[in-house]
């Protein structure tokens, strides 16, 4: 078990900067998922972390010692790979004994014929039997261990590698995107039985993936990361319901958050949008122009004639226990997407015209540059908190 | 089966093919043809495919008596063996270097050896010959050896073949503890061993066939590998006796086509193994 602590971690590869200067502290037993597009660096940050890559500035700490420079076998930690990795030519048994036999043999002990004629090889060789096969009863891989990983599918290779990862009992689990090869109900299985595991061992787990699903569902902590720099941090709620920017807006949450373009912060500090007004109070200068953001359920329908988002019904996907509608809006570059529980909004067909509302404290507010604008109340919230 | 009708461009095909492979196989089989006919039966003005008169024990025990056929047998195998040994011996970390290791320089000692596969044997070979004398080992197996232990043509084969081994395997590797060079021996080599096998192929035959060098480089008939030897063989003592000379030809050649076969057997495995991610 361990805590990390990374501070001011930069990487470069010749010109292009893959990370800006990260800042992160990971607490022992905690499950923290990095989040965020493909290229943002964070399977980058993950291989710093294992020692895999060397950062070209700053430093990581593992368990309070400084760990730059230390191979990734001295660093003690586990990882999963993408690709599982697992060896073509040994069987399930040798490929979870692996890690055990490279720290508990010496070189003479591991050589191929005479290894048996060196004293206590044959007590840690049956040692080694015992711990793979308790990984093996944990996991439900009991009858594969004389199998190749050819022979597997894609859902038991992972558990092998999960395997070959716990049988060490290492410091933490680094999971480089572990779910992204297997099919769409497995993912959905084993992300649960991954949350099971680190229920279970209690250790750190340090989890990439680029599916925003897979943090808000296992995660303790989410880092969303862009363009080399975490832009938010913390609980799947918090960066659900506050994201800070609207990049982490739009990132996190399925279906999409609605942009709307167009909002504008008036004299007494509320929102105009069109001719509809939200009487809320936005720490922001008037007369900025602002992006308004909301969350599918957040909308309600209303009086088409003086609803404040008013368009028409181009979609309706109903994907049984909800209904999605597509709304379109005048002047808005996508449609706004409506989410309403089984059998809402039944009396709605294609074309008709749909009012929207929604309250003001469902309101993200967002300045040009992608900032969040705060209201009043949250902030006041937050002075209180 | 099902009866299937041939279109004119299969026949035509299949009529290309064939008599490809009868221009390369002719001179083979008029070879094994020979070594079973007496002596005169070889110059006749007719093409005969099958002698008349069997003369195989004769033709074959001459060629075991007339010369030590089993010795040059047994040179070629020691040669060619240790050779490839050597060769994967270094080429098989060069390569992983090559592939997997980023290091300044790197495209640059790629480009060079690229540039060594260009070189002809025959190029260097008094240079070579000059180098061996001033260090003394010119007529032993040494200098049969020593010349090709560094392949860059295998180092070229396996690096490309490296290319295609997941980088995740090799960072497992890492995580797990296994050095560099451990890395090279028990997951790089398990996964290699159909693009090592292929190249086993090519340079066996190669080094089991070289003429040149073997010649040069030796002049003790107990160091002769089996070209050589066969054509020394000739030379003294055969030169009309045909028979024999056919005999021995097809006894030095007999090893390598038992071990193609054993190979080709090891291929298949190999395929079928690769079939993994």
């Amino acid at each position: 078990m361990a805590q990390f602590q990374l501070s001011g971690v930069r990487k470069s590869f010749d010109r292009t900067h893959v990370l800006k200067g990260i800042d992160l502290h990971i607490a022992e037993g905690e499950f923290i998922s990095l989040v965020g597009p493909s290229g943002c660096g964070k399977s980058t940050l993950l291989r710093i972390i294992a020692g895999l890559e060397d950062q070209s500035e700053g430093s990581v700490r593992i368990g309070g010692d400084v760990v730059d420079g230390v191979r990734p076998a001295d660093r003690n930690l586990a990882m999963v790979f993408q690709s599982y990795a697992l060896y073509p030519h040994l069987t399930v048994y040798n490929n979870i004994a692996v890690p055990l036999r490279m720290r508990r043999l010496s070189t003479l002990q591991r050589a191929a014929v005479l290894r048996w004629l060196i004293p206590g090889t044959r007590e840690t060789e049956d040692r080694i039997r015992s711990d793979v096969e308790d990984v093996a009863k944990l996991l439900g891989l009991k009858d594969l261990l004389q199998r190749k990983p050819a022979q597997l599918s894609g859902g038991q290779r992972q558990r092998v590698a999960v395997g070959r990862a716990i049988v060490r009992e290492p410091r933490a689990f680094l999971l480089d995107e572990p779910l992204s090869n297997l099919d769409a109900k497995l993912r959905v299985h084993m992300r649960t039985e991954i949350a099971q595991l680190h229920r279970r061992l209690g250790a750190t787990f340090i989890y990439v993936t680029h599916d925003q699903a897979e943090a808000m569902t296992m995660s303790d902590r989410i880092a969303v990361m862009m363009d080399g720099n975490i832009i938010q941090i913390g609980s799947p709620d918090d960066v659900y319901d506050d994201p800070q920017d609207l990049r982490v807006a739009e990132f996190i949450g399925s279906p999409k958050i609605n942009i709307l373009d167009g909002g504008v912060i008036d004299e007494a500090r509320g929102l105009v949008f069109g001719s509809s007004r939200f009487a809320a109070t936005f720490l922001e200068r008037p007369g900025t122009s602002v992006r308004i953001g909301v969350r599918p359920e957040a909308l309600r329908l209303a009086n088409a004639e003086n609803a404040p988002f008013s368009g028409r019904l181009a979609h309706k996907e109903n994907l049984g226990a909800e209904v999605l509608l597509h709304v379109e809006i005048p002047d808005q570059r996508a449609a706004v997407i409506v989410r309403f529980d089984h059998g809402g909004a039944r009396e709605i067909s294609i074309g008709d015209a749909v009012g929207l509302t929604c309250s003001p404290e469902d309101l993200r507010i967002f300045g040009a540059s992608g900032e969040r604008i705060k209201a009043e109340v949250e902030a006041r919230k937050v002075a209180h908190g | 089966m099902n009866a299937r009708i041939c279109s004119p461009w299969e026949i035509l095909r299949h009529a290309v093919l064939l008599t490809v492979a009868a221009i390369v196989l002719l001179p083979f089989i008029w070879m094994i043809v020979t070594s079973l006919k007496p002596q005169s039966e070889i110059f006749l003005s007719e093409i005969r495919w099958w002698p008349e008169q069997l003369h195989v024990v004769e033709n074959y025990t001459k060629a075991f008596e007339r010369a030590p056929l089993v010795r040059y047998l047994l040179n070629g195998v020691i040669v060619t063996v240790l050779i490839f040994a050597l060769q994967a011996l270094i080429a098989l970390p060069a390569a992983y270097a090559l592939a997997k290791l980023r290091f300044w320089g790197r495209d640059a000692v790629f480009a060079m050896v690229l540039f060594c596969i260009l070189i002809p044997a025959q190029a260097i070979a008094v240079p070579v010959f000059l180098l061996f004398h001033h260090a003394g080992i010119l007529d032993t197996y040494a200098a049969l050896i020593v010349p090709f232990t560094i392949s860059a043509f295998g180092i070229f084969l396996m690096r490309q073949f490296f290319l295609t081994v997941p980088d995740d395997l090799v960072d497992a590797a890492r995580m797990d503890g296994i050095s560099e060079f451990g890395i090279v021996w028990r997951v790089m080599l398990p996964t290699a061993i159909p693009a090592l096998t292929a190249f086993g192929v090519f340079s066996i035959v190669a080094h089991w066939n070289d003429y040149f060098w073997p010649l040069i480089a030796v002049n003790s008939q107990e160091l002769f590998t089996p070209p050589v030897g066969v054509a020394t063989f000739r030379n003294e003592e055969a030169g009309t006796d045909y028979g024999p000379l056919m005999a021995a030809a097809t006894v030095i050649i007999a090893p390598l086509i038992i071990a193609f076969l054993l190979a080709q057997r090891r291929f298949i495995e190999g395929i079928t193994f690769s079939g993994m991610k």
